[in-house]
């Protein structure tokens, strides 16, 4: 391949044709409030707790051409996660319930934190919690460390010292923990939404409002699946998340809906798999997606998507990914 | 690690529902260790399916080695991949995880193999060196469903005749012999042939005899042994240096996704990273419920 052209296969001629990519700009900026923003390159980037840390991807693709990286959740201790079976396949993708197992905030400081700190491609840490003190000091400690770009939120967790009530579900608990966050960093703060709620954008307002810079959406949908042999539950943990490609149409959903209420970035999330997918999100309004599920189908599919992307661009002139954004939108 | 579209050379059902393909992989075939394991991706399933490395045949053509897995028809997975043929080219992942480990002392390896659990034991009783004693019990429900051993020597490439598919022919020049040193001793619960019974039933006659044991098959003949090493400790004959290789649901199959961790003795591990094979000892079983 010649830098910067690439080669594709159009099918009504039958002949290769060149396209060029490299007059493509595909940078976007997911926190246009935050004095340092948080430019990528591209709007690629991996979901948490489908790509590690990263490190486990590097020998397999070239990870530094991807947007972004979201890491495994992590929270202020280590957790040791739910019983087996942690998965289980279903149609359209799988339910996991993984339940954030994890190596702790002091491990990752210690032990990826500086390999991530030779990488071209920004790594963002997603966090965890059972109290808001707990989402702060693990923040807190990320503070200042190279290699960390910047924080994802995942508030699909229940807040033990209010009786287990997810965050993520009541406005006034995620506007608190998105605050109590913000007031302790200075890196970009995205807050990832739990699609298990009666109103998206209740959630999204709220978040914006105590301060978040980008919200991503969606994290999985609560499910279960039952082995009729064995009668019970498939999860060793009765009830998991879904994910994979059934669940698309509901985060698009989301994606579409809150884009119409905030004035914040959105990264999309939930079944995208090929690069039609990822443009579907970004004409409902995303500005970057992230890869989940199809990372363990394929772990190309994150690379693959971006390639997509680019020649959709070229194919139908566009040269700013910023022109497709929302143009969906009715 | 390298993800690959290999192709496939042959695909034999070597006995009712029991598939034996042969795949291109000379990367894989120039490292694989027996346990090891690859995953394949079918299509329309989200999760990869994973399968022990069965064989290995490094061709003088480098770029022609191959690698052959031995699967049970049990699911759309593998009723996908069964009806792939030579030709077809599937997405592999591999190499992954750690095989079976034989110490450098040791001459007298026991295999206990129950059911498809033989695929990765065949890779192992033909990799050790000439100063190892081998003897395999293998058991399955009847006589058909045992692994046909073939005492016709080892050929790749089938050229079957046009239209003779999946005959005779075919079939046997798949299969493989064990070697003259393997003691083989087949078990089944019908008493077919060989033994009747389990094959925790006549494994305590080999204790005595075996330095190192390897297993691979379904979680209760792993619950049984475990029982028998914990009722060992009193009496002399103790499973030992036993090592299993676990089975559970795989997410990334690269220690990226936590979907199979296992608690054991010695923490928190991840089968595809770092087994799938364990000590029998260090799985904390009563806790196993994969
Ligand atoms: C390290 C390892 C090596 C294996 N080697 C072999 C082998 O050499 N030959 C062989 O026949 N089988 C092997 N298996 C089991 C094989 O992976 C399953 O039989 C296969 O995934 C079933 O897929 P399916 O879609 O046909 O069945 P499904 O309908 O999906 O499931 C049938 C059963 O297969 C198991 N299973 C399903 N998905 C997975 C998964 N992603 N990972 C692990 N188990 C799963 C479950 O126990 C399930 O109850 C191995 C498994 C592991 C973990
Ligand atoms: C195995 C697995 C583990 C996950 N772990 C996390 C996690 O630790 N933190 C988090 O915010 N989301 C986690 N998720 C959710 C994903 O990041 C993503 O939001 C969700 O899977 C929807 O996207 P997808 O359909 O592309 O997978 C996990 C998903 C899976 C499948
Ligand atoms: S299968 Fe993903 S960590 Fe083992």
């Amino acid at each position: 391949m010649i830098q910067g052209i690439s080669l594709q296969r159009l099918p009504c001629y039958n002949k290769i044709i060149a396209v060029r990519t490299n007059s493509l700009n595909l940078r976007v900026q997911l926190a246009p409030r935050h004095p340092k923003g948080l430019m990528l390159d591209n709007p690629v980037m991996t979901a948490s707790g489908t790509f590690g840390y990263g490190t486990e991807y590097s020998g397999l693709i070239d990870i530094q051409k991807l947007g972004a990286i979201v890491c495994k959740g992590t929270t202020l201790m280590p957790r040791r996660g739910n019983p087996q079976p942690r998965l289980v396949e279903i149609v359209g993708g799988l339910l996991n319930s993984v339940g954030l197992e994890n190596i702790g905030v002091d491990a990752v400081i210690r032990d990826k934190a500086p390999i991530w700190a030779s990488w071209r491609v920004p790594v963002i840490v997603n966090i965890a919690g059972e109290t808001i003190a707990e989402y702060a000091s693990a923040v807190a400690k990320l503070e200042g460390i190279p290699g960390v770009s910047g924080i994802e939120l995942n508030i699909s967790c229940p807040n033990i010292s209010v009786g287990g009530i997810e965050f993520g579900v009541n406005p006034k608990l995620a506007a608190e923990v998105t605050s109590a966050v913000k007031a302790v960093t200075s890196l970009p703060v995205m807050v990832k939404l739990s699609p298990n709620v009666t109103d998206i954008k209740e959630i999204a307002l709220a978040v914006e409002s105590a301060g978040a810079d980008a919200i991503s959406l969606i994290n999985t949908v609560k499910g279960i699946a039952i082995d009729i042999s064995k009668r019970k539950p498939c999860l060793g943990n009765i009830t998991g998340g879904l994910s994979g490609p059934a669940i698309k149409p509901i985060a698009l959903y989301m994606v579409y809906e809150v884009a119409k209420v905030v004035h914040i970035p959105l990264i999309g999330c939930g079944g995208i798999s090929c690069a039609a997918d990822a443009l579907e999100f970004i004409m409902c309004g995303a500005s970057a997606v992230q890869v989940g599920s199809a990372n363990l189908t394929n772990p190309r599919a994150s690379l693959d998507i971006l390639e997509g992307i680019k020649h959709f661009m070229s194919d139908k002139g566009i040269h700013n990914l910023a022109d497709l954004i929302g143009v969906a939108q009715v | 690690m390298k993800q690959s579209l290999c192709a496939i050379t042959s695909n034999v059902e070597i006995s009712p529902g029991i598939h034996l393909m042969w795949l291109e992989a000379p990367d894989i075939a120039a490292i694989a260790q027996p346990g090891q394991f690859i995953t394949v991706r079918c299509e329309g399933l989200a999760l990869r399916r994973p399968f022990s490395i069965h064989q290995v045949v490094i061709a003088s053509e480098a770029k022609q080695s191959q690698v052959a897995i031995l699967f049970k028809v049990v699911g759309k997975g593998t009723l996908w991949l069964s009806q792939h043929q030579r030709g077809d080219k599937v997405d592999i992942l591999g190499l992954l995880g750690n095989g079976f480990s034989v110490g450098p002392s040791s001459r007298n390896l026991l295999l206990v193999a129950g059911g498809i659990g033989i695929a990765p034991l065949v890779f192992l009783a033909r990799s050790a060196s000439p100063q190892h004693a081998i003897t395999l019990i293998y058991g399955a429900s009847t006589a058909k469903e045992l692994y046909p051993f073939s005492s016709l020597p080892l050929t790749l490439n089938p050229s079957p005749s046009k239209g003779e598919g999946k005959g005779e022919g075919e079939k046997r020049s798949n299969l493989l012999s064990l070697p003259d040193s393997v003691r083989f001793i087949p078990v089944t619960e019908d008493g077919s042939i060989g033994k009747k019974g389990m094959v925790t039933d006549i494994l305590p006659d080999f204790l005595g005899w075996a330095e190192q044991v390897y297993a691979c098959g379904p979680i209760d003949m792993y619950k049984t042994m475990a029982n028998m090493s914990l009722r060992a400790k009193r009496s002399n004959l103790k499973v030992r240096m036993c090592q299993v290789s676990l089975e559970v649901r795989m997410g990334c199959g690269i220690g990226a996704c936590y979907g199979c961790t296992i608690n054991t003795r010695k923490g928190l591990k991840k089968v595809c990273h770092d087994g799938p094979v364990f000590e029998l000892d260090d799985i904390l079983w009563e806790e196993v419920s994969i």
